[in-house]
């Protein structure tokens, strides 16, 4: 059997316990909308900058899907205007789309700034990377 | 001292049988419940059959817990192109790849759920693999921890959770799915952690 003064330090944390809980719950209410903070963004962890082996001002000829996830490589279409890493080390003349990877489509003629990993078996590139020229190295 | 309070509070919110990564009050997803594909991938989903698996997998890594079958299968090509955020419809999970090109931290948002919506959106700056290299996202680990939060769990490391999440899978083969960073190149996630588990069943034992 519990003494009085147990059931009442019991009864007393119990009210403090709810009381926290719903100081906590009261930001989140009883639906599916919750903060920002709380809706499950994960992070990406590295910074495609250090990573890139060349850095590149890309500008596409044509519309390419690279969002679909290929079972075969391809070779994109269009033209570097400028490159801002890896100049001395890297000339990224062949760019590919490779297998089993999606990453943001491009549009033709919308330059965007591409981050490009070199194959470590052949003079080839593959964007790790793209974001809008307004965005990312200058 | 309100620290102690909400301490003591957790403490005994656990003994009364709530424990687990998830805001109390938390809805449970009803069993079945569809998901769709945003207009970008269908071609994707027609033409490669890993990349279809990868989805399957990434919600059957949950039929280990409480919360198995929950989500179902998805319900046909989603015909709007508002991405992310197409029509409303709370309860249904949706799916969309978006290149996100706006805002500020477009470097570090990877992936999010949108509870609103029902939708999971992947940041497409970023390169995504099937295989990935330590460089590349991988495609089934991030879907599998979008589809802890479809089921309404919050990050291992959020408040009141177990917090190890900053392991890797390089220093631990049981770094948790439900970390709130995804490491590039690993794979290891995929598979859930004792804690990703316990939160799961935590919310979902006893049925609805």
């Amino acid at each position: 059997m519990l003494k009085r003064s147990e059931i009442l330090v019991t009864g007393f944390l119990l009210a403090l316990a709810g009381a926290a809980i719903a100081a906590e719950t009261s930001t989140t209410p009883d639906t599916h909308t919750h903060k920002k903070s709380e809706i499950g963004i994960i992070e990406s962890t590295f910074d495609p900058e250090k990573v890139a082996d060349a850095i590149v001002v890309y500008n596409p000829m044509s519309h390419q899907a690279l969002n679909k996830m290929e079972r075969f490589e391809r070779v994109l279409n269009g033209r570097i205007e400028k490159q801002e890493k890896g100049r001395d080390a890297h000339n990224p003349r062949v760019i590919v789309h490779k297998v089993d990877t999606m990453i943001a489509p491009l549009e033709a003629g919308v330059p965007v700034r591409m981050y490009l990993k070199r194959f470590p078996d052949r003079d080839a590139y593959y964007p790790i990377a793209i974001f809008p020229v307004s965005q990312g190295a200058k | 001292m309100l620290k102690k309070v909400v301490c003591i509070g957790l403490m005994l919110s656990n003994s009364l049988g709530w424990a687990g990564c998830f805001n109390p009050g938390t809805l449970k997803l009803p069993f079945g419940t569809n998901f769709g594909i945003g207009p970008t991938v269908s071609a994707a989903v027609n033409s490669n059959p890993a990349y279809v698996a990868a989805i399957l997998n990434a919600r059957d890594a949950w039929n280990v817990t409480a919360a198995a079958n929950r989500i179902g299968g998805w319900s046909g090509q989603v015909t709007d192109s508002d991405c992310p955020y197409g029509p409303r419809q709370i309860g249904a999970v949706r799916f969309y790849e978006c290149p996100k090109y706006s805002g500020d931290d477009i470097k570090f948002e990877l992936a999010y759920m949108d509870y609103a919506t029902g939708s999971i959106t992947l940041n497409l700056a970023y390169s995504w693999s099937l295989n990935p290299m330590p460089w590349e996202h991988d495609f089934q680990s991030v879907l599998t921890h979008e589809f802890g939060h479809v089921l309404g769990l919050n990050h291992q490391d959020n408040g009141q959770c177990t917090e190890t999440s900053n392991l890797t899978c390089a220093t631990s083969p049981r770094a948790e799915t439900m970390s709130a960073s995804d490491h590039s190149g690993e794979t290891c996630r995929r598979v859930l952690s004792t804690n990703d588990i316990n939160s799961a069943n935590a919310l979902y034992n006893g049925g609805f």
